[in-house]
C-alpha cells in the first residue's frame, strides 16, 4: 500500500549515483553542443521540455559538490 | 408549412455553423497553432515505443531489487535510453520525458540520506511532485490543458470513488495486514497526511502524465495498461509479492477510472481513500 523502495542508500551507492549523475549531465551537454549548437531556434524549441529533468540532475550535481567540499 | 420549418432549421443550422466557425477562429487567434507531427507512426512502431518505455521503467526497479549497485547503473542506462528516445522521436518525446521522471526520482532517492522509511517515501514523492509540476508547466506552456470530459454528475461520481477507495482499502488490509508495517515510530496522523500527498503525487504522475501522454501514441486501453504496469513496478519490494499484486489490482482500477473519465480529482479521491482506509483499519486492529 505504501511505497517501499527496494534499496537502502548506503554510502557507496550514494557515491556511485552522484558520479553517474555527473557523467550523464556532461554527456547531455556534449550532445546538446554537438547536435543543437548551430541549429536554428525553432529546431531547438523542444529542448525546453528537458529542463525539469536537467534542473533536478543539476541540483544533484550541486549536492555532490557540497558533499565533496564538506568532506575535504 | 413543412418547407418553412425546413428553411428555419437550415437557417438555424447555418447560424450555428457560422457561430461555431467564429468561435473556432477566435480560439485559433487566441491560441498559437499546434504543430502537427510530421508522420503518423505504424502499429509496430507504437508497440515498440510502448515496450521500450515499459522496459525502461521496469528493468531498473527489478535490478535494484536484485542487486542495488547494478540497479544504479541500470537506472542511469534507462534514463539515457529515455532521453535518446525523446530526442529522436518527436511523437514519443513527451511520453519519454514523463517516463524519465521515475529514473530521475530513483537517482535522487539513492543520493540523499534516508534515516527511515517515511523520509525515504517523503523524498521520493516530493521529487515526483516537483518534476510533475515542472513538466506540466513546460508542456502546457503553449497549449492549455485538455478539459475533463466530466461536466455533469460530478457529485454523483465522487461518492462512488469514495466507495471504490474504501473497498480497495479493505481488500488491501486483507491482503497486506500480515506484512510488516514500514512506518513504525511515525505518528499515525502524520502518515495519514503523507498518504494523501502520496496519492496526489501518484495520480499526477501515473494517470495525469504517463497515461495521458501514452494515450496520444497507443490505444487508450494500452495506455491504461502501461500506466498500471508502471504503478505496479514502484511497489515491487523485498520478501513478498503481495504489495506488487495489490498494486496491480489497484493500479488497474485507477487507470480504468481515468480511461473512462479523464479526471484526476476522481482517481486521486479513490487513491487517497484507499490509503486512508487501509491505514485506519491497520491502526484499529493491528497497531493498537
Amino acid at each position: 500500500m505504501f511505497l517501499q523502495l527496494p534499496f537502502h542508500a548506503a554510502a557507496n551507492l550514494q557515491r556511485t549515483v552522484l558520479t553517474l549523475n555527473t557523467v550523464i549531465l556532461i554527456a547531455a551537454l556534449i550532445v546538446v553542443e554537438l547536435v543543437y549548437a548551430d541549429a536554428p531556434k525553432e529546431k531547438r524549441a523542444h529542448l525546453k521540455h528537458f529542463y525539469p529533468l536537467f534542473l533536478v540532475l543539476g541540483g544533484l550535481l550541486v549536492y555532490a559538490i557540497y558533499k565533496q567540499v564538506r568532506a575535504s | 408549412m413543412a418547407t418553412t420549418v425546413k428553411k428555419r432549421t437550415t437557417s438555424t443550422k447555418a447560424k450555428t455553423k457560422a457561430s461555431s466557425a467564429k468561435k473556432v477562429t477566435k480560439r485559433q487567434a487566441s491560441k498559437p497553432v499546434r504543430r502537427q507531427p510530421k508522420k503518423s507512426l505504424t502499429y509496430s512502431t507504437k508497440a515498440w515505443i510502448a515496450a521500450y518505455v515499459v522496459a525502461a521503467i521496469v528493468v531498473p526497479q527489478v535490478t535494484l531489487l536484485w542487486r542495488p549497485l547494478v540497479g544504479v547503473y541500470a537506472t542511469v542506462a534507462a534514463l539515457a535510453a529515455l532521453l535518446i528516445l525523446a530526442l529522436r522521436s518527436e511523437q514519443a518525446r513527451r511520453l519519454a520525458i514523463v517516463a524519465a521522471i521515475l529514473p530521475v526520482t530513483l537517482l535522487v532517492s539513492l543520493s540523499l540520506p534516508q534515516p527511515d522509511a517515511f523520509s525515504q517515501a517523503g523524498e521520493f514523492y516530493s521529487t515526483v511532485l516537483l518534476l510533475v509540476i515542472m513538466c506540466n508547466y513546460t508542456f502546457s506552456f503553449h497549449e492549455p490543458l485538455d478539459l475533463s470530459v466530466l461536466r455533469k454528475q460530478y457529485w454523483l461520481v465522487l461518492p462512488l470513488m469514495v466507495v471504490i477507495g474504501e473497498v480497495l482499502g479493505a481488500l488491501g488490509y486483507g491482503a497486506l495486514h500480515s506484512t510488516a508495517y514500514i512506518f513504525h515510530g511515525v505518528p499515525t496522523y502524520l502518515v495519514a497526511i503523507g498518504a494523501v500527498i502520496f496519492a496526489v503525487a501518484e495520480e499526477l504522475l501515473f494517470r495525469g502524465l504517463i497515461q495521458q501522454h501514452a494515450s496520444k501514441i497507443v490505444h487508450p486501453m494500452v495506455a491504461a495498461a502501461l500506466a498500471a504496469a508502471a504503478y505496479t513496478t514502484v511497489y515491487v519490494a523485498h520478501g513478498t509479492i503481495l504489495p506488487a499484486v495489490f498494486a496491480l489490482l489497484s493500479g488497474t482500477v485507477l487507470s480504468t477510472i481515468y480511461y473512462f473519465k479523464q479526471n484526476l480529482v476522481l482517481t486521486t479521491t479513490a487513491n487517497a481513500v484507499m490509503k486512508l482506509s487501509y491505514l485506519g483499519l491497520l491502526a484499529t486492529f493491528v497497531l493498537r
